[in-house]
């Protein structure tokens, strides 16, 4: 609901203030895309079943498309190239994941799906520009499917274990609960650290920039070269 | 004795294993995550460098990190603190970078390895390039230039390689220190030309090509050459203390105008020269003529340094690294220069090819044996395609169109033709055909190879005589701006015909690997149209039957057919993402763009 009342009510006047916001959050959408992208790729090599395999092959088909449209949609707003600023990696699945870390990834595949589907939804009807809505509209209708296909793989996966889907289900929407506050205090986290550091920015340079400004400028090809006989002796 | 070798947190993250002086596995971490030049702990290179050996993290006796976190941390502090008050943003950002993980990364390794931090060893950044390109070049003695951006404090260093000094096998001797930077100087002009900073030089080297270097004086005096010395540069036109846009001030602006906005698009174009427009905008002119200056000068520079080298060491072999050796045009200029007899490159010379320096550096240290044989470009994963396989008979094609950026026609399922085959020389003569009959067909063959370079093993490859075939290749498959030529593969035999070598000595070993631009010979040109550059140039690759039997059989049978055994040979990736690694990844670049065929091992995939 928070989320909602967010996206639909408070996002599109930061965006009108800051415009210069829009490309940045459009390119975070990309990112998301291509990382769940990248994802069911990895999870692919642990399908044996060929029908499956084929309906996770489309889903990272659809998923790089819409992080390439995100991307497209960035650049639009965007005058100068936007570095990819990439979050911190969570590996869900990988080479050596057990058969349950497997099932817990689909679960959360799913959740995920789910998650996203609906926030697609609140932005499809937030008044922002029509051009954003559209591509919402237009990744929210493949995003349907996704729910389903990654449901049906895991309904698959679990089916020989007697609640086990559900428990995967409800653990995952905790998850993801408990990863939304997460990211919300890194959020708050990050703003404060950003303080603290234009304190020491301005206190530490106040008092030293002179003293540095002169050190820096005497560091020379010498000096270096010094150094770097120093590290090699000390490895 | 088994050497972890790792390089991380800037950009083109790697892992290397070293077994006994042996090099058993090397892959940038980007062909497993998908995200380019990413710069992430390389969590996947590294377990694919471990499954390789078949062996546990426990078993690492030592890890090479490709630099010195300290020293780094020291060169960000104060190059920020130094342009105090304007540079709050890249301290913060910076200083962030750091907390998060810069400083702690011999504590990160050891705990995501579950190892002792006493076990992780910090190399300096350019003695990691300067090892990786001395140990893998078989010379006993050699001279080593390393050209790159910035490394701790230091952005070029020349030394002295010699395998039998135990003590000090490879010994500073002059040192450029950081911000006189050639690397910075060249990157700063290719995001002024509207490039992408650290991936985007090449296309400054491309478009220089169609310029004239009006404006190297001007270059001239912001980097120049020090008598006796090494070079230096002018930071008045400069301000690295933006995050974002471009790190130049108003004197720069005002000596080389407005910079170019990177949506416009250039209309220049390599193929068909003679039938281009010939009436490019002023802008475009401007922007050529730059990128021309600016490339004249970097070589000026870099020849400079080349003598310098040759005045201290004396010697006959040179070994370059760092990532300004990727401009393959100033390669050629080392070496018809012939200041030095022999000169060696890796093929991964940048920031991916660190962690192999590392870890080599480090097991000569530990007095181990280097093993330069056990080097090749191929040390990367490779694929069974039975899982594969079973797939395909479930795809449904008939969608594929539909999630492209690129106007792709509907296939039904029926027009997907699947063959595998049992024979290997069967497999090589239908892709030849397929060449002849002028397809566009992805080749993923085997280990993949290691830089940015595709060399074969992970590559698109069509008829180099046809150009229309290759633009369709730029607009249809590569999304690439017409203005970029592409490289070429030739047998051995084929290149002593058609190209012109730089030295008496024939092919040099830098054109192994697509390090060097070399001239087509007149005769030659119709034949090789499509990969050759305005300047009648390809990036080449000779290829040897003893190092790549499977790749120089399909050059071969493609020379029974057309009399040539060249190939037009491009990077088996889609605009935005790393060169393919996996089976399912080169199907996937076959679903969203215009290839027609893929061969994957001995599997063909076509479209009919």
């Amino acid at each position: 609901m928070l989320r909602k009342l967010f996206i639909v009510y408070i996002t599109p006047r930061i965006w009108k203030l800051f415009p210069n916001r829009i490309p940045r959050a459009l390119q975070e959408f990309s990112i998301i895309e291509k990382d769940s992208g990248c994802q069911l790729l990895w999870a692919l090599e642990h399908i044996e079943d060929p029908t499956s395999r084929a309906h996770i092959y489309q889903h990272v088909l659809e998923e790089f498309f819409h992080s390439e449209i995100f991307e497209d949609l960035s650049s639009s707003y965007s005058k100068d190239y936007l570095a990819r600023q990439l979050p911190p990696r969570e590996i869900l699945i990988s080479k050596k994941s057990s058969r349950y870390e497997i099932n817990s990834f689909f679960a959360f595949a799913h959740v995920g799906e789910d998650d996203v589907n609906r926030e697609f939804s609140y932005y499809i009807n937030t008044p922002i520009d029509k051009k954003i809505n559209a591509v919402f509209s237009r990744v929210a209708q493949d995003e349907k499917n996704h729910i389903y296909g990654t449901d049906d793989i895991l309904r698959d996966l679990t089916k020989d274990t007697k609640y086990l889907y559900e428990f995967l289900v409800l653990k995952s929407k905790w998850k993801r609960r408990v990863n939304e506050i997460k990211n919300a205090t890194v959020f708050v986290g990050e703003h404060l650290l950003n303080f603290t550091l234009s304190a020491i920015y301005y206190t530490l340079g106040f008092f030293a920039a002179r003293t540095i400004k002169k050190r820096f400028h005497k560091i020379d090809d010498v000096v270096m070269l010094e150094m770097l006989k120093q590290q090699e002796a000390d490895v | 004795m088994n050497i972890l070798g790792i390089s991380s947190n800037y950009h083109d993250s790697s892992a290397a294993l070293v077994v006994n002086g042996k090099v058993v596995a090397s892959g940038a971490e980007e062909r497993f995550s998908r995200e380019k030049h990413d710069p992430s702990y390389p969590f996947f290179a590294i377990n694919f460098c471990l499954e390789r050996a078949n062996i546990s993290a426990e078993q690492i006796d030592l890890v090479a990190y490709h630099e010195d976190p300290i020293n780094k941390f020291s060169r960000n502090l104060m190059s920020t603190l130094v342009n105090w008050p304007h540079s709050r943003s890249t301290f913060v950002h910076a200083m962030k970078e750091v907390i998060t993980s810069g400083f702690w990364i011999r504590h990160e390794i050891a705990k995501k390895l579950n190892i002792s931090p006493r076990k992780i060893v910090y190399i300096p950044h350019h003695l990691s390039h300067a090892a990786h390109t001395f140990l893998t070049s078989g010379f006993d003695k050699a001279a080593i230039l390393t050209l790159d951006a910035v490394g701790e404090w230091t952005s070029t260093a020349i030394f002295y390689g010699d395998r039998d000094n135990k003590n000090e096998c490879i010994k500073p001797v002059k040192l450029v220190a950081f911000p006189h930077s050639l690397g910075l100087v060249y990157s700063a002009f290719t995001g002024f030309l509207g490039f992408k900073v650290n991936s985007g030089e090449s296309s400054t080297m491309a478009l220089a090509a169609f310029g004239k270097p009006t404006y190297a004086d001007e270059v001239r005096k912001i980097i120049y050459p020090v008598v006796g010395g090494t070079f230096e540069t002018d930071l008045s036109y400069f301000d690295f203390s933006q995050i974002d846009g471009l790190p130049l001030t108003q004197k720069f602006i005002d000596v080389f105008g407005q910079p170019r906005p990177y949506k416009n698009k250039l209309s220049f174009s390599c193929f068909n020269p003679e039938a281009q427009k010939t009436e490019y905008s002023e802008d475009e002119i401007r922007y050529a003529n730059i990128a021309a200056s600016i490339q004249l000068v970097l070589e000026e520079i870099v020849l400079h340094l080349v003598k310098l080298t040759k005045e201290i060491t004396k010697s006959d072999n040179l070994c370059l690294a760092g990532g300004v050796v990727l401009n393959c045009v100033s390669n050629s200029k080392i070496l018809s220069s012939k200041i030095f007899k022999n000169v060696y490159c890796p093929p991964d010379p940048g920031d991916g090819g660190g962690a192999m320096g590392a870890a080599l550096y480090l097991a000569s240290k530990k007095n181990e044996v280097i093993d330069h044989k056990s080097f090749s470009p191929f040390l990367g994963q490779s694929h069974s395609t039975d899982q594969f396989e079973l797939m395909l008979k479930d795809l449904d094609p008939s969608n594929w169109h539909y999630f492209s950026r690129l106007p792709l026609k509907p296939i039904k399922k029926e027009n997907i033709k699947v063959v595998k085959f049992k024979n290997q020389d069967e497999l090589v003569e239908k892709t030849a055909d397929l060449l002849a009959n002028k397809k566009i067909v992805g080749w993923a063959q085997g280990n993949f190879e290691n830089g940015p370079r595709a060399l074969g093993a992970r590559s698109i490859l069509i008829d180099p005589s046809d150009v229309d075939l290759a633009q369709r290749l730029s607009k249809a498959v590569k999304l690439r701006a017409p203005f970029r030529p592409y490289a070429c593969s030739l047998t051995a035999e084929a290149a002593n015909l058609a190209l012109e070598f730089p030295t008496e000595q024939g092919a040099p070993q830098l054109a192994k690997w697509m390090l060097c631009a070399l001239k087509v010979k007149e005769p030659f040109q119709q034949k090789l149209k499509g990969a050759i550059h305005v300047d009648k140039t390809t990036r080449a690759q000779i290829v040897e039957f003893n190092e790549q039997p499977l790749y120089h059989k399909l050059l071969s049978a493609y020379e029974k057919r057309t009399g040539l055994g060249a190939l037009l040979n491009t990077s088996f990736n889609e605009s935005g993402f790393p060169i393919v690694n996996t089976p399912t990844e080169a199907l996937l670049m076959f679903s969203r763009t215009s290839l027609d065929a893929l061969v994957v091992e001995n599997l063909l995939i076509e479209r009919v």
